[in-house]
């Protein structure tokens, strides 16, 4: 599932990151984007047998343009859904190491049957 | 969904039938609904407290400020508007360093797994909710249901 989500954040060519996984002297690109496996619950049960799971995953933009924060992280959000992936709301902000850089997040799922 | 945040929300609406059963029993719905509400906020709070001690933060709280341990919620109260009832759980948003960077992490910093189990796991918002059944099923025997 890591595999199709990267693909999908690599099509946009900007690097693509774990979030947590830049070192502490390490300077931000202009603009990036991270990814994080939050949660990969079973998302259902048949005769005590989970039959599927719900992979979790956050997706951040950052980006030292705030527009772009916004835009590209938008244009994630149409392509994961046309992926089929699930995502809730338009986001929220995300924290920067950076003060030169602002970030966005959204939550989003794939149900893997 | 569970959202990576610096709250937990819980929706109610999936006890209504037994809420129902207890208004039908005779019950004082907004009180014990309100007393199962804040018993959840104080395993939050609890659970919360546990997860911000040094030991269990990133580089041993290296990262963590003593303001965003104090904007941690305590002591919650049901607050009722006609018949929503709401209580704040987890970090108190208008309180500077309020908790949001450690759960969600940033690009140098992973996002800190003792925290991440409270908000943003299913599984922990599925034991609050079975928590919560099981006060109302005790609640309808109490009152002979």
């Amino acid at each position: 599932m890591e595999d199709e989500l990267i693909t999908i954040l690599s099509s946009f060519k900007v690097p693509v990151y774990r979030q947590g996984s830049m070192s502490n002297d390490a300077t931000y690109p202009p603009t990036f984007i991270t990814f994080w496996n939050s949660d990969s619950p079973d998302h259902a049960y048949y005769d005590n047998d989970d039959y599927g799971t719900d992979w979790r995953y956050q997706v951040a933009v950052y980006s030292s343009d705030p527009s772009t924060t916004y835009s590209l992280l938008s244009d994630i959000r149409s392509a994961l859904k046309r992926a089929k992936w699930i995502v809730d709301g338009k986001g929220t902000d995300a924290p920067s190491d950076e003060e030169t850089h602002t970030g966005r997040v959204i939550e989003t799922i794939k149900m893997n049957f | 969904m569970a959202k990576r945040k610096n709250s937990l929300n819980i929706d109610f609406s999936c006890f209504n039938e037994y809420a129902e059963k207890i208004d039908k029993l005779g019950g004082d719905l907004k009180r014990i609904i309100g007393d199962v509400m804040e018993e959840v906020a104080k395993d939050v709070e609890e659970d919360t407290i546990k997860a911000m001690e040094s030991a269990n933060l990133p580089a041993k709280g290296v990262y963590s400020r003593g303001e965003t341990e104090q904007s941690i919620v305590r002591d919650a109260k049901t607050e009722w508007h006609w018949s929503l009832g709401e209580i704040a759980m987890g970090f108190d948003k208008s309180k500077p360093g309020a908790g949001g960077f450690l759960i969600t992490g940033t690009p140098k910093m992973q996002p800190d797994r003792a925290l991440e189990s409270i908000y943003g796991k299913k599984s922990y918002e599925t034991k609050a909710r079975n928590k919560i059944r099981e006060k109302l099923k005790k609640e309808i025997e109490r009152l002979g249901g």
